[in-house]
């Protein structure tokens, strides 16, 4: 089981409109979260799992609780690789 | 009304004498067209070999090169010059035009050639005066509210644009530059007030008005031009610093988008949709 915390050393983040705007600081790149992703980035503490999220999500998906869960280890994924994220100690 | 205390600043700093300017400024020599910015001082150096410097406190001084023309040194000064000044005192400069509706500003920001100018001249004749044409200075001093300093520069309009808004055409621009002089037919605003709104211009085969909402809001203040690059050199941000300050403009201001066909039989159409939009956005709110 994967468990991941945001990596705040590396990003700014804010709120406009609901959506989540997050800036690289080494690159200046930015990034936008939006829609359902929110839900997600909210629940990202450094104690939740992918599937613990999944749980607390349930009725904003569509499918069952195994699939969504897939569905947002994937999404954490792409935030790791993007430097947002980093493995925590399960 | 009295000014403001930014006002005051800028009229005092932006003050021009005429003489012998460093052509070095903290090791750097500018190449003819560029320029340089550190220590609350700035150094421009452009054709004819001519240099204007300026040091907070001290005010503008300019090196007459040969064959400067009077005409295009003061648009050196009104330009790049006096936006590298508000910069280093702390003020934005962004690149728009504007006009005054309600007690409150707004401006029109997109590229050269966007058509802003022309655009606030012809809503001169919806009853909306011209606030600023090119530069738009904002006072951000107060947390709570953006304010606006009202325009240094005179309207400048193309042929073309004179012809589009029946503006009242005066003397050129200079003796090589395309562009004469004009008065708003709405009249100007000369007192300080508050940015009620910044309206991307933007062309496309049908006319639409909307706001711009959520991230994009930060990518477009992220776009800026060449008035952003003197901020971000005068206040030194450092990446955290930079993000903090563009959030707090996508936070605090409305921003919006103006398209419309490029075909000039359109434009008194596009006009006339756009004025509806402000009028409407600058109503107070009233109680049912």
């Amino acid at each position: 089981m994967t468990i991941y915390r945001k990596n705040t050393q590396a990003f700014s983040e804010t709120e406009i409109d609901g959506e989540i705007v997050l800036m690289q600081l080494e690159t200046g790149d930015f990034f936008s979260i939006t829609e359902t992703g929110v839900d997600i980035w909210r629940l990202i503490d450094g104690n939740r799992s992918a599937k613990a999220m999944a749980a607390e999500l349930i009725d904003a998906f569509d499918g069952h609780a195994d699939q969504i869960a897939r569905d947002i280890a994937d999404y954490l994924d792409q935030l790791l690789q993007s430097g947002f994220l980093v493995k925590a100690a399960a | 009304m009295s000014k403001t205390p930014a006002e005051l600043l800028m009229a005092r700093e932006t003050r021009v004498a005429h003489g012998a300017a460093p052509h070095t400024l903290a090791g750097v020599t500018p190449q003819p067209n560029g320029w340089h910015l550190a220590d609350d001082q700035f150094l421009l150096r452009v054709a004819c070999d001519s240099w204007f410097h300026y040091a907070r406190g001290n005010a503008i001084t300019v090196e007459r090169g040969a064959g400067l023309e009077p005409g295009v040194e003061a648009l050196w000064l009104n330009g790049s010059v006096y936006a590298a000044v508000a910069s280093i005192n702390g003020l934005l400069p962004v690149h728009a035009s504007a006009v005054a509706r309600d007690g409150q500003v707004i401006a029109f920001t997109g590229p050269s050639g966007a058509g802003k100018s022309t655009l606030i001249a012809a809503l001169g004749h919806h009853g909306l005066p011209m606030f600023c044409d090119d530069t738009l200075v904002l006072d951000l001093s107060d947390p709570d509210r953006i304010v606006c300093l009202p325009g240094h520069k005179r309207l400048k309009l193309t042929p073309e644009a004179l012809a589009l808004t029946g503006a009242d055409r005066q003397e050129k621009v200079g003796e090589h530059i395309d562009k004469f002089f004009a008065l708003p037919p709405g009249g100007d605003l000369g007192t300080a007030l508050p940015l009620g709104a910044l309206v991307y211009l933007e062309h496309g085969d049908e006319t639409q008005i909307a706001p711009i909402t959520g991230a994009e809001r930060i990518l477009r203040l992220q776009d800026d031009h060449y008035t952003a690059d003197y901020f971000a050199a005068a206040r030194q941000f450092d990446p955290a610093a930079h993000f903090a300050h563009l959030a707090r403009l996508a936070r605090q201001i409305p921003l919006f988008r103006f398209v419309r066909p490029r075909d000039t039989a359109q434009f008194q159409a596009g006009i006339a949709a756009i004025a509806r939009y402000i009028t409407g956005l600058s109503q107070p709110e009233r109680e049912p």
